[in-house]
């Protein structure tokens, strides 16, 4: 069997060298693909969007926005009505439309910016982005574009708008030490008018004194509350008392009423000082409690909760590498190749070999079904192998994935799933008996698995039960397998399951295969 | 009286639904040459088939003592392959001992030595039709089915032909051959059936023409 199956190999390569055009489509086929892919997207990003800005009125804001766009290299141009704007979207003449919309915004009073300072900042403005979102790739990539510019704009308005609640803040502050310090004052005044009234009482109370000092010592403590304004309202009266009882007493020799009034004199001072003290309390915790709030970030309390995103790729250490979108299309690109290669290669192969002229005599030739079926096998999985590796290998000077250090299991990978592919193709090749039919048929089937690839239908659309199915769908698993080594440096060997997975598919798919090869036989000569 | 190599009885097949051959039995012994002649779908190849044991008859038995070798009307051949290369694959494929020698002998006896490094794409009719038989040839059989070998060939190919396949009936071997050109069956085959309608009517060479 081994020199059959030699010859079968030897066979197939014979013939792809004879055929120019099939042996420069093997080798140049996959060199042109990555070249031209990997020229094309490497280094890439989203840039060079064209947008069409619709506003209703132009104003400064509006200029200013468009302008940043234009730093952050859109192409802008401008609609005059929002249908326009969508309708250049829905014609792929533009990316995408983008409306600045004015809603009005009730402005407190002695606000701190002017009503034309507070259109420039453009606070008041919504921006609806309206893009076609059945390209996903580059939505995502919009809305983070147009995010950025309108976080400059934000962070502007915001960080004015904390600076200045600061300034007033400490401005307030300031007042109320100010405040706290006249109180003070007035506090250690009262005690001082306490103690002049303690003399006077004394020179009373000894009839020691005379009325002229007493007159005197009047005139001093009224000249001490007229100096300051919060004692001169409230004491004034009980001066004025105190000093007719004393020209009273100055008068009669009547010392009782002026005694009298001296206590109330002295009763309304303690009054007064004991309000003067609850309000400097009230002062003193309502500074602190400004404090307080001084010590909380003004910006965590306009942008309570900040997003953001950052890309789960490199290892759990956080040694993040920077990707470029091909980097991150890539294992995408070579599933997709494998898938497309080794179904529809396998399945024109083998109807090429059906209906060859030649095909009576190998049939006739007492070689086993089984040979031919390996022989086929081996010689596409080869070339499939060889294609995946020159793809491979050229791509590792475009991409910043580890391809070279990864290359034994990006092997391993190729070759399970291509296998698995290649069986698919062996199935429908030995199923269909025109060549027609089963290249549609092949076609079909490549672009069935490729329509539940991430990349085209995410999983997460689909119910959980069929979500569940559809994760161990052969494409799914190559693609996740690459992803997982090459994005996320995860080691197949962590992802055993998925292998087995795969290679069980292979198994079962041989047989199926084997089992269409000897009933092609039997159908053929009976 | 030869060895009988090949008998037919009361073989029956349907193909694509009619009854292509109706009740044949036809026996043919060693170093014999069969022609079978009849109009276009007739059921010449089906039969032919039937012997080189790619079709299976729906009844009747089918005895064939020997091993064989064919060849089809349009060449069992790959045409991107070289003469030589289609030579030693097919060698290989029939489990040929000293393939080198036997692929020489070949070369020489049906004179293709001159193109074994040659696409098989880029020769003739007739040298194309010498290399099917060579390949037929290759595991030494006893009895060779040909289908057709005188299509597309000229006068002087028919001839040439007709002489090798004498020279290996000479030697021994067994050659059932279909064909509508007659001048080679009236020259060469010891036995004519001609077929009409799927049933067989053994036939002298002389009444050939008057079948048709």
């Amino acid at each position: 069997m081994g020199i059959k199956l030699f010859a079968i190999l030897n066979r197939n390569f014979l013939i792809f060298l004879h055929s120019k055009l099939s042996s420069l489509i093997i080798i140049l086929g996959p060199i042109f693909l990555i070249l031209i892919v990997g020229a094309g997207l490497s280094n890439s990003g989203i840039k060079d969007l064209n947008a069409n800005i619709y506003v209703s009125e132009k104003t400064v804001f509006t200029d200013a926005f468009i302008n940043n766009l234009h730093a952050r290299s859109f192409i802008t141009s401008e609609s005059y009505s929002l249908e326009d704007c969508i309708n250049s979207v829905k014609i792929y003449d533009k990316n995408l439309c983008i409306e600045l919309r004015k809603s009005n915004v009730e402005i407190p009073k002695n606000f701190y910016l002017s009503s034309q300072e507070i259109e420039d900042s453009g606070i008041g403005y919504s921006v609806y982005i309206y893009t076609d979102f059945s390209k996903q790739r580059i939505v995502w990539g919009i809305i983070n574009k147009v995010q950025q510019s309108v976080n400059d704009f934000s962070n502007k308005i915001r960080a004015g708008g904390s600076s200045i609640l600061n300034k007033k803040l400490d401005g307030y502050n300031n007042e109320i030490s100010l405040r706290r310090k006249e109180l003070s004052t007035a506090i250690s005044l009262i005690d001082e008018i306490n103690s002049k009234v303690y003399i006077i009482q004394s020179e009373l109370s000894g009839y020691d004194s005379s009325i002229s000092d007493l007159g005197n010592n009047l005139d001093s403590l009224e000249k001490i509350i007229k100096s300051n304004s919060t004692l001169d309202k409230p004491m004034i009266l009980a001066l004025s008392n105190l000093k007719n009882s004393f020209f009273l007493l100055k008068n009669n020799q009547d010392l009782s009423g002026v005694s009298s009034n001296i206590a109330f004199f002295e009763k309304n001072c303690n009054l007064l000082k004991n309000e003067l003290t609850l309000v400097d309390r009230e002062l003193s915790n309502l500074q602190s409690d400004m404090k307080d709030t001084g010590g909380l970030s003004l910006d965590s309390v306009i942008n309570p909760i900040p997003l953001t995103y950052e890309s789960i790729s490199g290892d759990i250490s956080h040694n993040l590498q920077s990707f470029d979108f091909f980097d991150y299309l890539f294992p995408t690109f070579l599933s997709f190749f494998i898938v497309f290669v080794s179904i529809i290669f396998t399945t024109n192969f083998i109807i090429k070999e059906r209906i060859s002229k030649s095909y009576i005599r190998n049939v006739l030739s007492n070689t086993g079904g089984f040979s031919f079926l390996l022989g086929n096998f081996l010689t596409i999985f080869l070339v499939v192998m060889f294609q995946s590796m020159v793809i491979v290998v050229l791509a590792s000077f475009f991409i910043n994935l580890s391809l070279i250090s990864n290359l034994i299991q990006i092997l391993i990978i190729v070759a399970i799933s291509s296998s698995l592919f290649i069986v698919f193709g062996l199935v429908l090749g030995y199923f269909f008996n025109s060549q027609e039919t089963a290249i549609i048929a092949s076609i079909c089937l490549s672009l069935l698995l490729i329509m539940f690839s991430p990349l085209i239908t995410p999983l997460e659309m689909f119910p959980s039960f069929l979500k569940t199915l559809l994760q161990y769908t052969p494409l799914i698993l190559t693609e996740d397998l690459l992803k997982r080594l090459l994005i996320f440096d995860i080691s197949i060997f962590m992802n055993k399951k998925m292998l087995f997975v795969l290679f069980f598919y292979f198994l079962v798919s041989f047989i199926i295969a084997m089992i269409f090869c000897r009933i092609n036989k039997y159908k053929q000569i009976s | 009286m030869g060895e009988e190599v090949i008998s037919l009885v009361n073989v029956s097949k349907r193909y694509g639904g009619n009854l292509v051959l109706k009740d044949i039995n036809l026996s043919l012994n060693k170093q014999e040459i069969l022609g079978i002649t009849g109009p276009s779908g007739s059921g010449k190849t089906v039969l032919i088939k039937i012997l080189m044991d790619f079709l299976k008859p729906d009844k009747g038995t089918v005895r064939i003592n020997k091993k064989i070798g064919f060849s089809v009307q349009d060449n069992s051949l790959y045409e991107n392959l070289t003469l030589m290369q289609n030579l030693k694959y097919f060698s290989k494929l029939y489990n040929v001992k000293n393939i080198e020698d036997k692929i020489n002998y070949l070369l020489r006896i049906l004179v293709l030595e001159d193109y074994k490094d040659k696409l098989v794409f880029n020769l003739s009719g007739g040298t194309k039709k010498r290399l099917d038989i060579a390949c037929a040839l290759l595991n030494s059989p006893e009895i060779l089915i040909l289908d057709e070998p005188f299509v597309g060939l000229d006068c002087s190919l028919i001839s040439q032909l007709s002489s090798f396949l004498s020279y290996l009936r000479d030697n021994g071997m067994t050659i059932v051959m279909s064909s509508h050109i007659l001048d080679p069956i009236e020259t060469l085959c010891d036995k004519v059936v001609f077929i009409k309608n799927g049933s067989l009517d053994p036939i002298q060479k002389l009444e050939i023409r008057k079948k048709y």
